[in-house]
């Protein structure tokens, strides 16, 4: 199906804003939109939200042949799948120019950056070893694929465990996972992909494009690195000059970006390790039960305006709130996470984070105690007790 | 048994002609979207809040992002294509709409509207049949543009859904006005969710949109709180 | 032609020998026009059971605007575009009116009501004018069209 244009007036303003440094949803330029994490109960299954765009990763695999030049390892495909559920636009089968850009880069991501230890998957040299699959199916494009679907994916991976194998002589036993442990696969390193846009020949950068951002890019420029600072993957499209400073900005950019967010992957894993141990809910089901992944949700909408404060007369706004305003804003926000209930400073270039440039907010930890607590005053809360654990543990937020 | 009004009906339902209010005089019952006559009965062919308005209206509420083409609907379409004689105009619909030069006011085979590919207009749909093309026009007809016609000057434009759109022009609806109280603003409409704003300077243009968004699923008074919190939190920004 | 020309030619000519080729040349002209008549009938007439197309109590509109009464989509506030204000302006006017006239609809005499009761005054404020011979000769002129339904006035009996 055709995708809707882009109209002119559209493209002028969006220009226009990011000429003035401000960004549709009131990002500032370096700002990443908010991340969630969470695993699904198979191993090696993750579901990676950014924004609005969603994508689910799921690793697979089979014992098999090696390939004849490389009779030691064991083989890993990557394969990524954009269907008409994440865009119209996207068509069934036919892999789009878009498509492949994605998946090559991917396929350089993983397998190029050599993070996975390919001997370890082999099993007998040169006739048995692991075939493995990354399979990821991007559910919605709401702007920048890429970094969303190399997260989900390397994720995936550190979460996959593999069956154990003996072998004996000639006899090769594959265990079941009932009767051994699963092993994990042996990841050397994390490479991330961060995509960088470009505006105006190059004079306006900014991190995390959105769909609309993306089609009125100049240029784009894909950093992938790792968070000891070793660069992995480096690309250039569009039609712009680049200066030699702006790259090294930008891979100095990338390394605090990567830092934070293999921070919370490791975060997010260790939190669904515990709830596996523990026997608590884990996987999916608990997105479901807080009316994460169900449809019927209220939509969130980019910028809050319900949590709009203004940052001079904020005691006034909140006395008020309490007596009128937040009964009815509850039913509004419910659902949205209160984690990332961002004390907007001012409307329309309300910043998510005071920060400047590449520096990251953490959500202080009482307020969102504070609002829970309030909500449980107000007899709204229906999930939010059992919420306000495991989303924290489930779900890492990154702003 | 009275028709469910106000109620969740889902499609197969059906009523009698009993059923629907009496109308005292001899007008017909007008049937809206989601229904259709059918053997003398009235049959249900979407889920949704079965709606009733004086005389004799019934139509079906129900939530929609994809625009589907009905004749009389001013929308906003996206100039994507001159063909010939004609634009192909993306209305948000499965195929796009044609629109002629001439439905232009003052337009003659001589004197071609300026109209260039990725303009917006604000026209009403001609045409508009099941697997047809759908056609649409800047002009009544008296050959007035009446207000359609290419919108231009900047301002920006978005997409949400159609039950938003229909919200903002029901005129129960206070968003508008107070907005339109507070801030000096235009802004079009089209039933198709497309809604494009235009306001003093690109932040109060921003914080419109966010309002407007922010909107779906507020009644009446939570907007006029919504509308006040953003005044004071623009205003206080441009003194910045 | 004989025919076309209108000066039918009589029976008793037609019968003469030296008539026989024209005769034939007119019947075989007759079969034709009546041959293509009934072609043409059968092409463009199906020859169906008459429909009954009972007028249905509804229709049928797919347009949310409609039923909803939205307003115009375009509108501008605080004179930002003075001629979408002015359009707006007279729009919101042509409601009104609308809206008013159905008020007055509702709450006054319709229009049949009004010419019922007209026409019943119309009777008495006549025979206010007429005098007491006409108003008689009214009634009995009325009594003699209306048959023999109508009771007569009797001399009472001395």
């Amino acid at each position: 199906m055709r995708e809707t244009p882009l109209s002119n007036c559209e493209r002028e303003f969006i220009l226009n804003f990011i000429a003035q440094q401000k960004r549709l949803d009131g990002r500032k330029a370096y700002d990443y939109r908010d991340l969630r994490i969470a695993f699904g109960v198979s191993l090696g299954c993750c579901h990676v939200e950014l924004g609005k765009t969603r994508v689910l990763a799921q690793v697979s695999c089979e014992v098999g042949e090696p390939k004849q030049t490389r009779p030691h390892d064991g083989v890993l495909y990557v394969n990524v799948e954009l269907s008409p559920m994440a865009c119209p636009s996207f068509e069934q089968g036919r892999q789009s120019e878009e498509g492949i850009e994605l998946s090559r880069l991917m396929e350089r991501c993983l397998k190029e950056s050599r993070c996975l230890d390919l001997e370890s998957l082999c099993i007998v040299s040169g006739e048995k070893a692991w075939h493995l699959r990354v399979d990821i199916h991007v559910l919605n494009h709401e702007g920048n694929i890429l970094d969303c679907a190399s997260i989900a994916a390397i994720s995936a991976l550190a979460h996959f465990r593999r069956p154990d194998v003996s072998v004996h002589g000639e006899e090769i036993t594959i265990h079941t996972l009932e009767e051994r442990n699963p092993v994990p696969l042996s990841l050397h390193h994390m490479p991330l992909l961060v995509s960088f846009t470009f505006f105006s020949q190059g004079k306006y950068m900014l991190i995390d494009p959105s769909s609309k951002e993306e089609k009125v890019m100049e240029g784009k420029m894909v950093v992938g690195m790792n968070k000891h600072r070793e660069l992995c993957t480096l690309q250039v499209t569009g039609q712009m000059l680049l200066l030699k400073e702006q790259v090294l900005r930008c891979s100095s950019i990338a390394l605090t970006k990567v830092t934070r967010i293999t921070e919370l992957i490791h975060e997010a894993l260790e939190n669904d390790k515990q709830a596996r141990l523990k026997g608590d809910k884990h996987g999916f089901a608990v997105l479901v039960s807080g009316d994460k992944v169900t449809s019927n949700r209220l939509p969130k909408t980019e910028v809050k305006v319900d949590t709009l404060e203004v940052s001079d007369d904020m005691g006034e706004s909140q006395s008020s709130e309490d007596e009128s305003g937040n009964e009815p804003m509850e039913e509004h926000t419910e659902g949205v996470p209160k984690e990332s209930a961002v004390e907007i400073l001012t409307k329309g270039v309300g910043m998510i984070g005071e920060g400047g440039a590449s520096t990251w907010l953490d959500v202080p930890q009482a307020d969102t105690k504070q609002l829970a607590a309030k909500k449980q005053k107000h007899k709204v809360s229906k999930m939010e007790e059992d919420e306000g654990s495991s989303e924290e543990e489930e779900k890492v937020i990154l702003k | 048994m009275a028709a469910p009004i106000g109620n969740v009906v889902i499609p197969g339902d059906t009523f009698s002609l009993l059923q629907l209010q009496p109308n005292d005089e001899h007008k017909k019952i007008l049937l809206g979207p989601g229904l259709k006559e059918e053997e003398a009965e009235i049959k249900v062919l979407r889920p949704g809040i079965l709606r009733f308005r004086k005389p004799g209206v019934y139509w079906v509420d129900c939530h929609h992002k994809r625009y589907i083409p009905a004749k009389g609907d001013s929308v906003i379409g996206i100039v994507n294509q001159k063909v010939g004689d004609i634009f192909r105009v993306d209305i948000g619909s499965s195929e796009q709409a044609s629109l002629s030069y001439l439905s232009f006011e003052g337009s003659t085979k001589r004197n071609r509207p300026d109209v260039k590919v990725g303009d917006i207009v604000y026209a009403k749909l001609l045409v508009a049949n099941k697997d047809m093309e759908p056609e649409i026009v800047c002009i009544d007809g008296y050959g007035r543009s009446n207000g359609m016609g290419v919108i231009r000057n900047g301002g920006f434009l978005f997409h949400t859904s159609l039950n938003l759109a229909r919200k903002l022009l029901n005129p129960e609806c206070t968003l508008l006005k107070s907005l339109g109280n507070r801030f000096q603003f235009e802004i079009s409409v089209g039933v198709n969710g497309r809604v494009w704003i235009k306001a003093a300077n690109d932040v109060q243009t921003i914080a419109l949109v966010n309002s407007v968004i922010a909107s779906e699923y507020k009644d009446n008074d939570q907007i006029k709180e919504m509308c006040k919190r953003i005044s004071k939190a623009v205003s206080r920004m441009e003194v910045d | 032609m004989a025919a076309k020309n209108g000066a039918q030619l009589s029976k008793n000519v037609l019968q003469m020998k030296f008539m026989q080729r024209s005769v034939l040349r007119m019947e075989k002209e007759q079969n034709e026009e009546e041959r293509q008549k009934i072609i043409d009938d059968e092409h463009w007439a199906l020859d169906l059971p008459e429909y009954k197309t009972k007028e249905s109590d509804f229709l049928e509109n797919q347009s949310y605007s409609v039923c909803e009464e939205l307003l115009f989509g375009r509108q501008s506030y605080q004179g930002f575009n003075p001629e979408v204000e002015k359009l707006m302006k007279v729009q919101n006017a042509e409601r009104e009116i609308q809206k008013t006239e159905e008020k007055e609809k509702e709450e006054s005499v319709g229009d049949k009501e009004m010419a019922q009761r007209y026409s019943s005054l119309m009777g008495i404020i006549a025979k206010k004018f007429s005098n007491k011979r006409q108003r008689q000769s009214e009634t009995e002129s009325q009594e003699g069209e209306e048959g023999p339904f109508v009771r007569k006035f009797m001399k009472p009996p001395e």
